[in-house]
């Protein structure tokens, strides 16, 4: 145990004197979220409203049209959408185009009638594609208006028919079920998970990318060593071999438990990141970092040098990264191929439950730190066994 | 020069290969510090060592002698148990080495060819650092520093990092490490590669003072003038195999070399052949334009005879040299090879 504890304070102090750490660890992570925090500046303010810009051309103007424009009026009150209204079709498009609305619903020519009729008719919903979370918006309010003016009808159509109503009548008995309960409302957006706010979101994923690159560090330093003859001199000293990976390993989960929790001090204090309570988040922190080290013990240890193992590290933490969701929100959240990927790394996990925190679900929280723990144990196991031959080699 | 020469500052020991026969000196066993008995060594089709077996007795220097590739740092590796030989056994003072022991590495002092230090530690952090490693602390561990930082001249440059240093001085440095604990056994990997002549004496000294202070070194070198300068016995490798081992002078001899003595005769040449052809140790006489040459297994302990010989028989002696065969010769008849090829 003695000589583990030497590697390890041999091995802080040769990295800290080298600096790279400090860049890798610290500076790099905190830079960059802060430069991403300024590209994505309006996203900051966790309180904002969010908004979606839309708008309606009606080139019908009877009951069904004026009962869907006013659906959208109402919707437009509760402060979510906000509308324009359009009389000319090409500049509502255009409008489209230039960004100015992110969807656009175009009630064509005959709507009512069709409606009130029974007979086939559409609603055509225009979107921006740099706006795809408006025109899903868009076309959820025309999904669920074209539900419920589908209902209306059916129930219309069976009143007819059981002689409760005559044929001429249809259109009426439409609008006095459309009018019982409002045919399409916004629901309040929720996610079926817990989400980070944007500015913990982006330090978050930062901190969980670059801890990859102190986790790497002991493989790395194995390999440096070998190349250097001080591996050899380890070797042939009086200690179990074992000692010498555990060393680097537990200087390499201080290193990057260190550095995450200066960057959760650092972003809270700087750019108003809520990392939820302080020692659960810490706890967090430390299941992470031991999953990144179990999962770098794995990645580059087939390789013959320092710079190969560096290589795939690089790789291996840069895939990680965005498929868990460190540089960009994974779309569709924990849903989809996606998300299951999302759920596969660490940095999914990690966000997850920083996500679970700042919501106030510790149990949750204490499920990803027991999954985290369990990656790092399993990845280690992996990366124990591949590092007896990487000393011996 | 040494390479095995009697009158020696301290005893040297020649050093049978079988075990049978042991040890001795003064009469008395001596029980060796290494025993290398049969380790072979395959990397894939690369039979690097097969079948190597020598001894290391305590105050005497073996020299492994090849080229590069010969399998003498893989010798080395099974030796500080960094590999497991496929077969043999390797015992440090009657310890046996292996991966998972640590009882006879304590025992070893290994100075790797690579300059192994840490560039980011000072030289004082360095030799603390693997001090403690061997499990020297306090008070001991810093006198032994200051001890070794002298030894190896870098006192004043003790608290500057060895990043800052020139090649010699991490050389030294290097050394520094592997005698920090006192070890048994020294081993040198080739230790004087890449460094500039004035360490390179200052490093062939220290290993001849360590020698003369009882202190086993085994040294591996493919410089031919460094082994018949250090070591006591030499053991000849290439290929992975042991080709063959004794002192120089057994070397030498068993491949039929031998001393060639120009003794520069003014007078008369004939009586003077005459009287040193029949001398005892002479194994053939022949004139030249200026003297006689003499062909002798061993020219130290005739010479004076010789010189009388040529005296006696009237003629005046000018010049006399002495050329005694080297290694590279032996090896070249060994291998048929050169040494550096």
């Amino acid at each position: 145990m003695a000589a583990t504890w030497l590697i390890t304070i041999k091995e802080l102090r040769t990295q800290l004197r080298r600096g790279t750490v400090l860049i890798l660890g610290f500076v790099a992570p905190l830079t960059l979220a802060f430069i991403m925090n300024l590209v994505f500046g309006g996203l900051n303010d966790p309180d904002a409203p969010v908004t979606f810009d839309v708008g309606v051309v009606d080139h019908d103007g009877g009951e069904m049209a004026d009962g869907f424009v006013a659906t959208l009026h109402d919707i437009t009150a509760s402060g979510l959408v906000d509308l324009t209204t359009y009389d000319d079709e090409p500049a509502a498009r255009d409008a489209v185009d230039a960004g100015d609305i992110g969807a656009l619903w175009v009630i064509p020519e005959g709507f009512s009638t069709a409606v009130s009729s029974g007979r086939d008719t559409s609603l055509t919903v225009v979107g921006d594609v740099d706006s795809p979370t408006t025109a899903s918006v868009a076309r959820s309010i025309a999904d669920r208006y074209a539900t419920g003016v589908g209902t209306s009808t059916l129930a219309a159509l069976v009143a007819v028919d059981t002689g409760v109503a005559e044929p001429s009548e249809i259109g009426e008995v439409a609008d006095e079920v459309a009018g019982a309960a409002p045919i399409a409302r916004l629901d309040r957006i929720e996610s079926d998970t817990s989400v980070l706010d944007p500015t913990t979101s982006l330090t978050a994923g930062m901190a969980i990318f670059f801890v990859y690159f102190t986790a790497g560090i002991p493989l790395l330093s194995i390999l440096e060593e070998r190349t250097g003859g001080t591996l050899a001199r380890l070797l042939a000293a009086p200690i179990p071999a074992a000692s010498i990976r555990a060393g680097k390993t537990i200087a390499s989960i201080l290193l990057g438990t260190v550095s995450l929790a200066c960057l959760m001090v650092a972003s809270s204090v700087l750019m108003g990141a809520d990392w939820g309570p302080p020692l659960p988040a810490l706890l967090l922190a430390l299941a992470a970092v031991i999953a990144a080290t179990g999962v770098m013990s794995v990645a580059g240890s087939a390789a013959r040098s320092a710079e190969q193992a560096g290589n795939v590290q690089s790789i291996v933490a840069i895939v990680l990264g965005i498929l868990g969701g460190s540089f960009v929100p994974i779309p569709g959240g924990n849903t989809g191929v996606l998300g299951t990927l999302q759920k596969l790394t660490p940095n999914g996990w990690f966000l997850d439950g920083l996500g679970a925190l700042q919501n106030g679900d510790t149990s949750e929280a204490a499920r990803t730190i027991v999954v985290l723990l369990a990656i790092g144990v399993a990845a280690g196991a992996v990366g124990l066994q591949l590092s007896r031959t990487a000393l011996r080699r | 020069m040494r390479g095995g020469d009697d009158a020696e500052p301290h005893a040297r020991v020649a050093w049978p290969t079988a075990p049978a026969s042991g040890p001795c000196r003064g009469g008395a066993p001596i029980d060796p510090v290494l025993e290398v008995d049969g380790i072979s060594k395959r990397f894939g089709e690369l039979q690097a060592v097969d079948s190597v077996t020598f001894r290391v007795a305590p105050g005497e220097t073996y020299g492994l002698l090849g080229p590069n590739g010969a399998g003498k740092s893989t010798c080395i590796s099974m030796i500080a148990a960094l590999l497991t030989p496929d077969a043999g056994t390797i015992r440090v003072l009657g310890q046996e080495m292996t991966t998972s022991s640590t009882a006879g590495r304590a025992q070893i002092g290994l100075v790797p060819q690579e300059v192994a230090v840490y560039p980011d530690l000072t030289a004082r952090e360095n030799l603390r650092f693997f001090g403690r490693l061997y499990d020297i602390t306090g008070g001991a561990l810093n006198t032994r520093v200051d001890q070794i930082l002298d030894v190896i001249g870098l006192t004043e440059r003790a608290d500057d990092r060895s990043s800052e240093f020139s090649g010699g001085m991490n050389r030294r440095l290097n050394i520094g490490i592997g005698l920090l604990h006192q070890p048994q056994l020294l081993i040198l990997d080739e230790p004087t590669v890449g460094v500039d002549p004035q360490s390179r004496n200052a490093i062939l000294d220290s290993v001849e003072q360590l020698s003369a202070e009882g202190m086993a070194v085994l040294y591996t070198t493919h410089y031919m003038e460094e082994a018949e300068r250090l070591c006591d016995r030499i053991g000849i490798i290439d290929a992975g195999k042991l080709k063959a081992e004794g002192t120089r002078r057994e070397l030498t001899t068993s491949v039929g070399e031998r001393d060639r003595v120009q003794v520069g005769v003014s007078g008369s040449l004939e009586p003077a052949l005459d009287a040193v052809r029949h001398l005892d140790g002479v194994t053939s006489a022949s004139t030249t334009d200026d003297g006689i040459t003499l062909i002798t297994d061993d020219a130290g302990p005739i010479l004076a005879r010789v010189l009388d010989a040529i005296t006696g028989a009237g003629g005046s002696v000018t010049t006399v040299e002495v050329s005694q065969p080297d290694l590279e010769a032996v090896f070249l008849h060994l291998t048929g090879k050169a040494l550096r090829d």
